[in-house]
């Protein structure tokens, strides 16, 4: 029997998202700092009419609840303040955005927004050479924020001890917590975070000063911007030409560092940071990582040479695999133009780089897709299931895994990783139904379903401010589900539906 | 060692990527030979779009073109030569220009910055040999035909009235919260 939410229920939610909503917006402030050190007066406006939006809906949420009520936190109500949250940060952050004028509708300025938030890097934004930098600054920083976890920027600023922080930390798919307690987790993620970003944006800094021409001040932002992008296997640049603009091989392997350092669990990196740095070797997610990748480059290989695109290896080796990686670690970062994909690459490479969008790479990173340890599980299963068919059937097969430490394989890891899998097909496939539905060839209309879904953000030309609105509707949702893996997106939708139908 | 496999798989890519197999459909030689050098673009002599450029990057390919843009963000040197990305409304392209040429630009766009207006002429590369497979345009005449210069902010009233109203319910809204929660104690 479904039961219908009380009055009690929705005061919680309204309590939780309010919280969640009010340090969203108290982000706003970073951006009013770049506006102020660029000597931007109009994005100064612009973001505090943001910050005061989020302030005003965060305590107008608040004020909802009871002070003096005491309720226990259900799973029901993480997963639902979660979902919502999401939707409550993509609105409102998508506030300064639409002000700037670069957008050309609140919709679009919604899709970049929730783009951002869920790490995809797909853009709509209408000449960005010319964007302030205090609004390319706020792109880049969503990525940051909905990298790490919308829900770990409001644990870490203010569901600090109350309860429920947990059932908000599970609900935005982080399934495995690092440290035994949800805030110290918080803490670690930030902690590993910050550290990565000053190591990491001073190495694309010193890129983009020595190596691409930049002067110190740009080089600086566009280091600190691609930083925040690449770690987070975001995608999004500051410049339209993605990272064709750099036109430097070591600002690209610059890059790649960053990506594949985000794509790594942050289990990984806790194991690093404590110095297990054997488990980077025996890890299941970084063995199905290396395997799919060299099956995603022979792919990738095999299309370009099929379709002449590239007539030298260092050609191959500077688009073709950047690509690869690109798409694997879910960043999106493009060396070659969109149209070029469709125009050149040939449809074989292109299906290298749908399998490695498709797939993903770690679980409790900032990418999004299938995953790599849910691909691992699966494996693993079909090894065990012919192994139980060439042993005689006295034999009991087991099947153990290294994640973190050793594990048995048994059959709720299998069917729970079977089910995601499952889910992710199904919502790759119904992405590509919609773009043919509206009129696109099956093939891009797949490639840019798989690459909103995945959380990617490799676009072959289809995303543009001019494609059907209906569409771009589409995606926001395919990203919202993809990035918080179903779960409490289905969640919220059975708690709007027991409304109607619970008792 | 023990990443040998990984390495010879490496490898093999390369020279797979590098020497086009026969089963492919179109061979190599056949690609060259249809795209013939021209004194002209396809669209007659007037500057060609960088869209058009991308989109047809396989009829331009090894063409002389003529590509008009704004001048983007900074002239990256290389050298004795520059890159040098213009933007011409479509979508922007990276010109190889020798840096003694790229003296007369002054303005480069960005916020508050319209660059300078550029006029180019020279060779379009769909995958330039040079720089592994760019697609780029290296330049043999490279002029500025239109200054650019600083662009004023513009602040619309709206703005300032939705700041006012937002200012407006902030406190009112503080001050229904610090009544209810006295309240509350009581």
């Amino acid at each position: 029997m479904i039961l219908r939410p009380q009055a009690r229920d929705l005061r919680l939610i309204a309590s939780f998202l309010g919280k969640i909503v009010l340090a969203f917006g108290m982000t706003m402030v970073l951006p009013i700092g770049v506006a102020v050190l660029f000597g931007e007066r109009v994005p100064v406006i612009d973001f505090t009419v943001g910050l005061l939006a989020a302030v005003c809906c965060g305590l107008l949420l608040m004020s909802l609840a009871r002070p003096a009520e005491k309720a226990e936190v259900a799973w029901v109500h993480g997963m639902v303040v979660v979902a919502a949250a999401w939707l409550a940060c993509m609105f409102l952050g998508a506030v300064p955005m639409y002000l700037s004028g670069h957008w050309g509708s609140y919709l679009d300025a919604c899709f970049e927004a929730m783009s951002g938030l869920a790490t995809t890097g797909l853009v709509l934004v209408q000449d960005l050479d010319h964007l302030p930098h205090a609004v390319n600054f706020w792109r880049h920083l969503l990525m940051f924020l909905g990298g790490q976890g919308v829900i770990v920027v409001a644990i870490s600023l203010l569901v600090r001890h109350g309860p429920g922080a947990f059932q908000l930390y599970v609900g935005e798919a982080r399934d495995e917590k690092i440290l035994p307690n949800v805030i110290e987790t918080a803490k670690f993620i930030w902690l590993v975070s910050f550290v990565y970003f000053v190591l990491g944006a001073t190495l694309l800094s010193a890129c983009g000063r020595f190596a691409v021409g930049l002067p110190w001040r740009d080089a600086a932002f566009h280091g600190v911007c691609l930083f925040m992008a690449g770690f987070d296997t975001g995608g999004f640049t500051p410049q339209s030409q993605n990272i064709v603009f750099y036109q430097s091989w070591v600002f690209e392997l610059a890059t790649v560092v960053v990506m594949v350092w985000g794509a790594i669990n942050f289990n990984l990196h806790y194991a690093i940071w404590t110095g297990r740095r054997a488990e980077l070797r025996r890890d299941i997610e970084v063995r199905t990582f290396l395997a799919t990748m060299t099956l995603v480059v022979v792919l990738v290989a095999l299309g370009l040479a099929q379709s002449h695109a590239y007539s030298g290896a260092w050609g191959f080796v500077r688009r073709g695999v950047y690509q690869a990686v690109s798409a694997h670690t879910g960043t999106g970062f493009q060396s070659v133009y969109a149209p070029e994909l469709l125009a050149t690459w040939g449809p074989l490479a292109l299906v290298g780089l749908l399998l490695a969008m498709g797939l993903g790479a770690s679980a409790c990173s900032t990418t999004g897709g299938i995953k790599m340890l849910r691909v691992g599980i699966i494996a693993k299963a079909f090894r065990e299931d012919v192994k139980r068919f060439l042993t005689s059937e006295s034999v009991v097969v087991t099947t153990r895994l290294r994640h973190l430490r050793d594990v048995f394989l048994d059959d709720r890891m299998v069917r729970s990783a079977a089910l995601i899998m499952l889910a992710y097909i199904l919502l790759y496939l119904a992405g590509a139904a919609a773009g043919c539905l509206f009129g696109y060839d099956f093939l891009s209309a797949l490639f840019e379903s798989t690459s909103a879904a995945g959380n990617v953000g490799l676009s072959c030309g289809l995303t543009q401010p001019l494609m059907p609105a209906g569409l771009k509707v589409v995606y926001i949702v395919q990203m919202w589900f993809g990035r918080l893996e179903f779960v409490s997106v289905f969640v919220l939708i059975g708690f709007l539906v027991s409304f109607l139908r619970g008792k | 060692m023990k990443n040998r496999p990984l390495f010879v798989i490496g490898l093999f890519c390369c020279a797979l990527a590098a020497a086009p197999p026969a089963w492919s459909a179109v061979t190599a030689g056949e690609l060259v030979a249809a795209a013939p050098l021209a004194a002209q673009p396809p669209g007659a002599g007037g500057p060609v779009s960088a869209e058009e450029l991308i989109a047809g990057a396989r009829e331009y390919d090894g063409r002389l073109v003529v590509f008009e843009g704004e001048v983007i963000r900074a002239v990256l040197p290389r050298g004795d030569h520059a890159w040098v990305n213009l933007h011409d409304g479509t979508a922007a392209v990276g010109v190889w220009v020798p840096l003694a040429a790229t003296a007369e630009v002054r303005y480069a766009g960005q916020y508050k910055v319209r660059g300078d207006w550029v006029r180019v002429r020279g060779v379009f590369h769909r995958a330039c040999p040079e720089h592994q497979g760019a697609l780029d345009i290296h330049a043999e005449e490279f002029t500025v035909v239109a200054a650019g210069g600083p662009v004023a902010e513009h602040l619309g009233g709206g703005k300032v009235f939705a700041l006012a109203v937002l200012l407006g319910a902030l406190l009112c809204l503080l001050t229904f919260n610090l009544l209810n929660r006295k309240r509350a104690r009581r």
